[in-house]
C-alpha cells in the first residue's frame, strides 16, 4: 500500500516549500488588511513551529523531518528563503530549524476566558521566514533547483516517505514555462510513492476561487489548467485528513491543487500537505 | 489467600532507547495483607514529558484512589506534580510551547482481592485487561475486540483544558476469577496481538507459558520477529501477566 512508510529518525521524511517573493506578492488580500508576502510569512513560520512542536520531545527536537523554503523573486533569484540564523542547506533538520529562529517576537491573541468574554494574552512568535516582494517570477528556474533538491533527498533517502512540495505563487512564470520541471519533480518516486507536489495559486481578491478539483473543466485559461496538470493526485490519506478534519469530501481523482485561493484555503492546503499518514515514531 | 505468580515486561519501540520508552508498569504490590494492586499505563508519543506522566500515574494507584468520586481531585493533584517536576527556566522556547499543551497517557488499573479473586478494573484509553482461562478469553475491558483499536484513544490529561469528561472516558469493571486464570494487562500494539490470536484460536497453550517463563531476551527475540513480520505493530510494548494458582 503507497504513502505507509513509517516516519521516524532512522527514515525522516522531507517537506520542501517553493514560495513566490515576486512584486505582486506585496498586494494586499482584500479583509485582512495585510500583504500577500506578510500573510504566507506568518503561515510559513507558523507551520513551522507547530512542526517543530510536533517533533519536540523531553529531551529535545527528533530530527523526524527535514524542511526547505525555497524563495523565488528576480532581484534575489532563487534560493533559500530562511533567515541566514538557519544553515543555508536546501533541506535543513527540524531540530537545528528548532533552535535557530530569527528572532522570537511576542504577538497578542485574544482567547476565551472561560466566562463567555475574551481576553489578550502574549504569545512568541518564532520567525525563520520573512515577507519579501520583489520584481520577477523564476518559476521554472524555482522548480528546476527543485529537482536537483529533491533528486539529490531520494538519492540518500530512496525509502522515504515520499517528499511533500507545496508551491505558493500569485502570478505566472517570467522565465519560462516550468510545466516540463513540474511534470519531472511529481514524477520523481520514493519506493512507497510519487512525490505529492501542491500547486497553491493564491488571488488578493479570492475571485472564483477553486480548491482540489478532480478536473479541468471549470478551469478559466490555460495558466490554471498547466497547474492543474502538473499538481499531484492527492493520496487517500490525505482525502481523509481533509474530510476528517476540515470537512471537504473529495473524490479520488482529486488534485493538490488551488486556484485564486484566500489564505485560509492556503492555510487549510498546507495543513493536509503536512499532516503525517502514521503516527510519527 | 489465592497464591499468584506473575510476570512483568516492558519494551521500547523498535528504533528507540530504552529512556525513550513512553510506557510504565506497576507490577502487583501488596496493600493491607488483602489486596494487590497493579497498573500499566500507555504515554503519549505526541507530547512531552509523557514519560513522567505514565509513571506517576502507575506508582500513584498503590494509594491513592481512582474510584469516580475522587479521580478529578487525584488527577489534579498528579497533574501539579508533573508540572512542578518538568518545568523549568532553563527550558527552550519550543518546550515551553509543548508543555502548555501537557501530557497524555492511557492508563488501566487492577485491584485484586485475594481472598475472593474479585478484580475492580479502572481504565480509561486502549490498554486493556484480559482473564483468559484454559486459553479462551473470559472477559477483557475496556477493548472488546481487535477492531476497536485505533490511533485517538481517550487519555488522562494533565492539562484539565484537554481533559475528556470523566463520564464518557472511564470505565470502571468487576470480573471473579478462578483459580488458573490468567490476567493479563496489555498496552495497544500487543493487546490487539492478543486478540486477534483469541478471536482467531489461535492462542496456543504454549505462547503464554513461553512468554511466562522464558527469559527477557528470549521475548525481545520473539517481539522483535512480530513486529519485523507486521503482526505487531511497532510500538512501546508493555505486558503484564498474572496467573492465580
Amino acid at each position: 500500500m503507497s504513502y505507509s512508510t513509517e516516519i521516524s529518525r532512522n527514515n525522516p521524511g522531507c517537506f520542501l516549500f517553493v514560495i513566490d517573493q515576486s512584486g505582486s506578492m506585496a498586494q494586499e488580500y482584500a479583509n485582512l488588511g495585510k500583504s500577500k508576502s506578510s500573510a504566507l510569512a506568518d503561515v510559513i513560520n507558523r507551520m513551522l513551529q507547530q512542526l517543530v512542536i510536533k517533533c519536540a520531545k523531553s529531551e529535545g527536537v527528533r530530527d523526524y523531518y527535514y524542511v526547505g523554503v525555497l524563495g523565488y523573486g528576480a532581484n534575489s533569484g532563487v534560493g533559500s528563503a530562511f533567515s541566514k540564523n538557519v544553515s543555508q542547506q536546501s533541506l535543513v533538520p527540524i531540530s537545528e530549524i528548532a533552535n535557530n529562529p530569527a528572532r522570537i517576537e511576542e504577538r497578542r491573541k485574544k482567547v476565551s476566558d472561560d466566562a463567555g468574554g475574551l481576553v489578550d494574552i502574549v504569545v512568541k512568535f518564532p520567525i525563520w521566514f520573512d515577507p519579501i516582494a520583489e520584481a520577477g517570477t523564476p518559476m521554472n528556474e524555482a522548480f528546476r533547483q527543485a529537482n536537483t533538491i529533491i533528486s539529490d533527498w531520494l538519492s540518500k533517502n530512496p525509502n522515504s516517505f515520499p517528499p511533500v512540495v507545496i508551491h505558493i505563487t500569485d502570478g505566472e512564470s517570467t522565465d519560462g514555462d516550468p510545466t516540463k520541471e513540474m511534470k519531472a519533480l511529481a514524477a520523481q518516486a520514493a519506493t512507497d510513492g510519487n512525490v505529492i507536489l501542491f500547486n497553491l495559486h493564491t488571488n488578493a481578491e479570492s475571485t472564483n476561487p477553486v480548491s482540489f478539483p478532480g478536473s479541468k473543466n471549470q478551469l478559466p485559461d490555460y495558466y490554471s489548467q498547466m497547474l492543474f496538470d502538473a499538481s499531484s493526485p492527492l493520496p487517500a490519506f490525505m482525502r481523509n485528513v481533509a474530510s476528517k478534519e476540515f470537512d471537504l469530501g473529495l473524490s479520488e481523482g482529486a488534485k493538490a491543487f488551488v486556484l485564486n485561493g484566500n489564505i485560509d484555503v492556503i492555510i487549510t492546503a498546507i495543513e493536509i500537505g503536512t499532516r503525517p499518514s502514521l503516527q510519527l515514531r | 489467600m489465592a497464591k499468584y505468580k506473575y510476570k512483568g515486561i516492558s519494551i521500547p519501540k523498535w528504533g528507540n532507547d530504552t529512556e525513550e520508552n513512553e510506557d510504565s508498569i506497576l507490577v502487583p504490590v501488596e496493600v493491607d495483607n488483602k489486596f494487590i494492586r497493579c497498573a500499566i499505563s500507555d504515554g503519549a508519543t505526541e507530547s512531552s514529558f509523557s514519560k513522567e506522566w505514565s509513571t506517576l500515574l502507575v506508582n500513584s494507584f498503590i494509594k491513592r484512589s481512582f474510584d469516580k468520586s475522587k479521580l478529578r481531585t487525584t488527577i489534579k493533584n498528579l497533574s501539579g506534580i508533573w508540572q512542578k517536576k518538568v518545568y523549568s527556566k532553563n527550558l527552550p522556547w519550543y518546550a515551553h510551547q509543548k508543555l502548555e499543551t501537557g501530557a497524555f497517557a492511557t492508563f488501566i488499573g487492577l485491584t485484586i482481592n485475594l481472598k475472593e479473586k474479585i478484580c475492580r478494573c479502572v481504565a480509561i484509553g486502549d490498554s486493556t485487561m484480559f482473564l483468559i482461562r484454559e486459553n479462551k478469553l473470559v472477559f477483557s475491558f475496556p477493548i472488546t475486540s481487535s477492531e476497536e483499536f485505533g490511533n485517538t484513544p481517550m487519555l488522562f490529561a494533565t492539562n484539565d483544558r484537554y481533559q475528556t469528561d470523566f463520564a464518557c472516558s472511564v470505565g470502571y469493571a468487576n470480573v471473579k476469577a478462578n483459580a488458573g486464570d490468567i490476567i493479563v494487562l496489555a498496552s495497544d500494539a500487543i493487546a490487539e496481538w492478543l486478540f486477534k490470536k483469541l478471536e482467531n484460536d489461535r492462542l496456543s497453550c504454549f505462547t503464554i507459558k513461553n512468554i511466562m517463563e522464558n527469559n527477557l531476551e528470549d521475548f525481545e527475540t520473539w517481539l522483535a520477529n512480530e513486529r519485523q513480520s507486521g503482526n505487531i505493530k511497532n510500538d512501546d510494548t508493555t505486558i503484564l501477566f498474572i496467573k492465580f494458582e
